[in-house]
């Protein structure tokens, strides 16, 4: 029951991180990453084609494309090609060593970061241990 | 991950450490490790091609949310303790929540780009640009943020991975008491 309660909590996280993504897209800011000129036809390398002017639709092979769709807007894809491609396994390798150099440097980072406050905590309590020491040795002698 | 030391689903006790790992925390440790593992797949589109990348971003998806409800105690309680806590804790949240944005973000605009797994499901939904540069956008800020993700936590799981692998030399099920 608490994994349901907390699964429908993330789940309206998502939802507002979601309606925060469309808002973007309907507000002035989008033009931070799609700069005014920038909705021409393109053709993106690996992420699809781009048509002029609005949105595209994907059909798949033999589909018939639906009432009022423009001219241009619509393509085809062949959703049967589930491969890899071997020949490019150096883009697996150079993503997985830009994940592995990332945490090796924060993890770096982090020894750093605990030895500098183990250094310093022991440098107060011996500092503290020092005045003790002379508090009591004046005590002593006075 | 983030439960560590808090009294959670994954916390480690340094005392049990020859005992046998709690099913929550075997159960943490590889979702993340099958998290991180597909996530790079997932990023290496010109490895996996469109059909795999599409379909492995969508299981991730489902995954995340799953691993995001294990954490959800941490979350909430991070977060009303965030200004008492060390700088180290706040860290950690502002990075999680960036990656919350960045991961969910560009699952999103992944689905909204979609030209194999949708359609295959029998969803067309039209895209343009702006969702197709957020998906990029995105997947390189979560590309920084993952390893940084993890390795904020890389005593958790040095030492989970220790003891998993300890257990597993010593036989299958064997304590090793």
């Amino acid at each position: 029951m608490k994994f349901v309660r907390q699964f429908g909590a993330v789940l309206l996280v998502v939802a507002a991180v979601t309606a925060l993504g469309v808002a973007w897209e309907h507000s002035s800011a989008a033009d931070w990453i799609t700069p005014p000129g920038s909705s021409t036809a393109t053709k993106l390398s690996d992420h699809g084609r781009v048509v002029r002017g609005g949105g595209i639709i994907r059909l798949p092979p033999g589909a018939h494309p639906p009432p009022g769709a423009v001219q241009g807007h619509v393509i085809y894809v062949d959703t049967n090609a589930v491969q890899l491609d071997l020949s490019d396994i150096g883009n697996l390798t150079s993503t997985a060593e830009i994940v592995v150099a990332a945490m090796a440097g924060v993890i770096v980072l982090e020894i750093t970061r605990r030895r500098v406050w183990r250094a310093r905590r022991a440098a107060r309590l011996a500092s503290a241990r020092a005045a003790r020491c002379s508090q009591a040795l004046s005590r002593r002698d006075g | 991950m983030d439960d560590i030391g808090g009294g959670g689903l994954t916390q480690v006790r340094p005392r049990a450490s020859r005992r046998q790992l709690p099913v929550g925390t075997r159960l943490d440790f590889w979702l993340d490790v099958v998290i991180m593992v597909s996530y790079i797949f997932a990023y290496s589109y010109g490895f996996t091609g469109d059909a795999i990348h599409e379909w492995l971003g969508l299981a991730l998806g489902l995954v995340l949310l799953v691993h995001l409800t294990l954490h959800w105690d941490w979350v909430v309680r991070t977060t009303r303790k965030l200004l008492g806590r060390r700088g180290h804790d706040r860290v950690i949240w502002l990075v999680n929540l960036a990656l919350l944005f960045g991961m969910t973000l560009c699952i999103v605009s992944g689905i909204v780009i979609s030209r194999v797994a949708l359609p295959s499901l029998g969803f067309f939904l039209t895209s343009n640009l702006f969702w197709n540069r957020l998906h990029i956008l995105t997947a390189e800020i979560t590309l920084g943020l993952v390893p940084v993700h993890a390795a904020l936590r890389w005593r958790w799981i040095a030492g989970v991975g220790r003891r998993l692998l300890t257990r597993r030399a010593g036989g299958p099920g064997r304590d090793l008491r």
